[in-house]
């Protein structure tokens, strides 16, 4: 398999607040070989958040962003989870339905930008399912020169990249839902399981209802089960 | 016939037990549902098992369960999906499939929670019915059916209760309206005849539980069985009353909303000290004269920014000063805004649920994708149905394996 050379948009918490998103992503696609090309001019996904205001909005702005990712002749990759939900809603809209895309297309024409369905089989893709689908985890364990062994990793995924499963690619790819358990294995670690894996972290209301959020927060770090047993031996 | 190995979570209250798992096996066709086995143990193995059922065809809404943690109907849900399903995760074939009662719901027995609480009581409290302004008209109320098409995906409740039970914000906060009972409340807002709109919209934006204490967690788009996407309901009523109704909710979440867009359209990219700060306190007057939530919440999240800065989370001092993030390169800034200008004009909504999603393209569209091609459905993630049917992807998918196919999947069946 060549290397792989992708288009990549960092989002906006990466320059932010959790800088170690970007900053251990990069150490390792440059020490796995994969090519990134960074999409400095593409906008914020909305996070679900401007969508909340006006979807159409939402799926223009996403719009641009993938017509300039498509026009690197590349196929795209994100890191974060809220980017990969919030964009793959809007490309399911835009994909659904040509005068729409057509619609939201015009806004785009000044800049010379178009997104385009299907292009070349064009995807966006979260880190995590690049290591996974295109990468391989085969390969990647090639690459493990200290395994990490007697440490014990409790997967946490965020919402987004898990639900709704018919929006994000779960019907050609059912098991994105334990790429993080099949990681932790191939780096020679031990997944445990824990209830709050695929819960949320309540962020998106802490704004608005404090209390919920960070019982939230406390539910799916803090669940009986979690700590006590390891999910399964790494093989 | 396969056989299949249901892990029943037990209750029976009348023993003074706590509750307890149950392994049964049940020989059935993997097309028949999780209900068709758990009836089966009832009538065969243990008559004491309680299920609560009626029409077994996914529209009574009765068997709402969790199956393998994922809360659904056991009558759509087929054994053999469910094995899949379990064996999936424990990597295991032979692995149990789990049946549980619903969460966040009291259990009256086994399989059988009691919905007063979390859901009725829920329901009712929104005031599920028309509220039409005037005197009635004559006859019948004439309604333009493209006016009602909005409501039809609301409308297509059961009132299973999965959506209340998979929600993680009522797990959190067992006061949250819910998500049933807020896509109900979309059902009576989104209707022309209705005439309490404002009304409706304003009561629950100003419960500190209502429309703004959604996390957007996707878990009861996921579990509502018949497509409601109870949360998109939940996102229109935020839209009709913020924007529509121009009311400020009591949680915050239209300013928060407002200031995240606002954000984007001056710089592009998130600039999340500016977002914490007019969330709270919004434009010159906001903190001119903060509220005391904004005060409150400001003060609260200065421990976080401290602590980020003490351990390295936080790589600069300036990015913790709002407006001080940089914009987008070069005229990046100026097409974004123009964006903008196109989407705030049109606001169109497209809902799939309606419009569903394209068919095969037209003949005539073919010639307009020869690129598709290329590098062939390998990587295709959402297009699978309409590509499927174009040209190229017929070429590319080489016609020897389209021969092959078919057979496995066959002899696969159980």
């Amino acid at each position: 398999m060549a290397d792989l050379k992708l288009a990549y948009w960092p989002g906006c918490v990466s320059r932010g607040f959790t800088p170690e998103l970007h900053g251990s992503m990069a150490l390792v696609a440059d020490r796995l070989g994969i090519e990134l090309v960074e999409l400095d001019r593409a906008n914020c996904c909305g996070a679900g958040v401007i969508a909340e205001h006006n979807t159409e909005l939402a799926d223009t702005l996403n719009a641009r962003t993938f017509a300039l990712a498509q026009s690197t002749g590349l196929a795209m990759m994100n890191i974060c989870s809220t980017c990969q939900g919030a964009q793959s809603e809007c490309q399911q809209r835009l994909d659904a339905d040509s005068a729409y895309r057509a619609h939201i297309n015009e806004a785009l024409a000044d800049e010379g930008l178009e997104y385009e369905k299907g292009k070349e089989g064009w995807t966006n893709k979260n880190f995590l399912w690049i290591l996974v689908e295109e990468y391989g985890l085969d390969r990647l364990r090639e690459q493990v020169t200290r395994p990490l062994g007697e440490l014990r990793v409790g997967p946490f995924y965020g919402c987004y990249i898990l639900r709704p499963k018919h929006r994000i690619g779960y019907e050609d790819h059912p098991d994105r839902d334990l790429y993080l358990e099949r990681l932790i294995e191939a780096l020679g670690a031990t997944p445990v399981e824990y209830d709050g894996a695929r819960k949320c972290c309540g962020f998106p209301v802490i704004t608005m209802n404090r209390e919920t959020s960070l019982r939230q927060r406390t539910r799916s770090t803090r669940t009986p089960t979690a700590w006590s047993r390891p999910a399964r031996s790494a093989t | 016939m396969p056989e299949y190995t249901l892990k029943v979570r037990r209750y029976q209250p009348e023993t003074g037990e706590g509750p307890y798992w149950q392994e049964f096996k049940v020989e059935l066709d993997p097309d028949l549902s999780v209900l068709d086995g758990l009836l089966k143990v009832r009538d065969e193995q243990d008559g004491s098992l309680v299920v609560r059922c009626s029409c077994r065809a996914a529209i009574c809404g009765s068997c709402g369960t969790k199956i393998n943690g994922q809360s659904t109907l056991a009558c759509k849900t087929q054994l053999g999906d469910a094995q899949h399903g379990a064996g999936r995760r424990a990597q295991d074939g032979t692995a149990p499939i789990v049946v549980e009662p619903m969460g966040n719901m009291p259990v009256v027995k086994d399989l059988v929670t009691d919905m007063e609480s979390t859901h009725w009581e829920k329901i009712r409290r929104v005031t599920p019915w028309l509220l039409p302004e005037g005197d009635p008209p004559e006859r019948e109320y004439v309604v333009p059916p493209e006016s009602m098409i909005d409501v039809t995906q609301s409308m297509a409740c059961i009132q299973c209760g999965a959506c209340v039970s998979a929600c993680l914000s009522m797990e959190a906060d067992p006061e949250f309206v819910g998500p049933a009972a807020l896509a109900k409340a979309y059902r009576f807002v989104g209707d022309p005849r209705d005439g309490q709109t404002r009304e409706r919209l304003y009561d629950l934006a100003q419960d500190p539980h209502g429309i703004y204490d959604c996390t957007h967690c996707f878990q009861c788009v996921d579990a509502c069985p018949k497509g409601v996407a109870p949360m998109d309901q939940i996102m229109r009523l935020r839209r009709k009353a913020g924007h529509d109704q121009d009311i400020d909710d009591v949680n915050n979440g239209r300013r928060h909303e407002t200031a995240f867009t606002k954000i984007i359209e001056r710089k592009g990219t998130l600039d999340e000290s500016l977002l914490l700060q007019e969330s709270y306190a919004q434009g010159f007057v906001g903190k001119l004269m903060p509220t005391s939530g904004a005060i409150k919440g400001l003060l609260g999240s200065l421990p976080t920014a401290i602590r980020g800065l003490r351990t390295g989370k936080m790589r600069s001092l300036p990015k913790l000063i709002p407006g001080v993030h940089h914009k987008l390169p070069g005229d990046a800034q100026q097409h974004v805004k123009r964006a903008y200008e196109h989407a705030e004009e049109h606001r169109e909504e497209l809902n799939l649920y309606i419009t569903g999603e394209e068919e095969i393209e037209p003949e005539a569209d073919e010639a307009q994708e020869p690129l598709a091609s290329a590098v062939g459905g390998g990587r295709q993630d959402m297009d699978k149905v309409t590509e499927g049917g174009s040209e190229a992807a017929g070429e590319a998918a080489p016609t020897p394996e389209a021969d092959v196919e078919p057979e496995p999947d066959e002899e696969g069946d159980r």
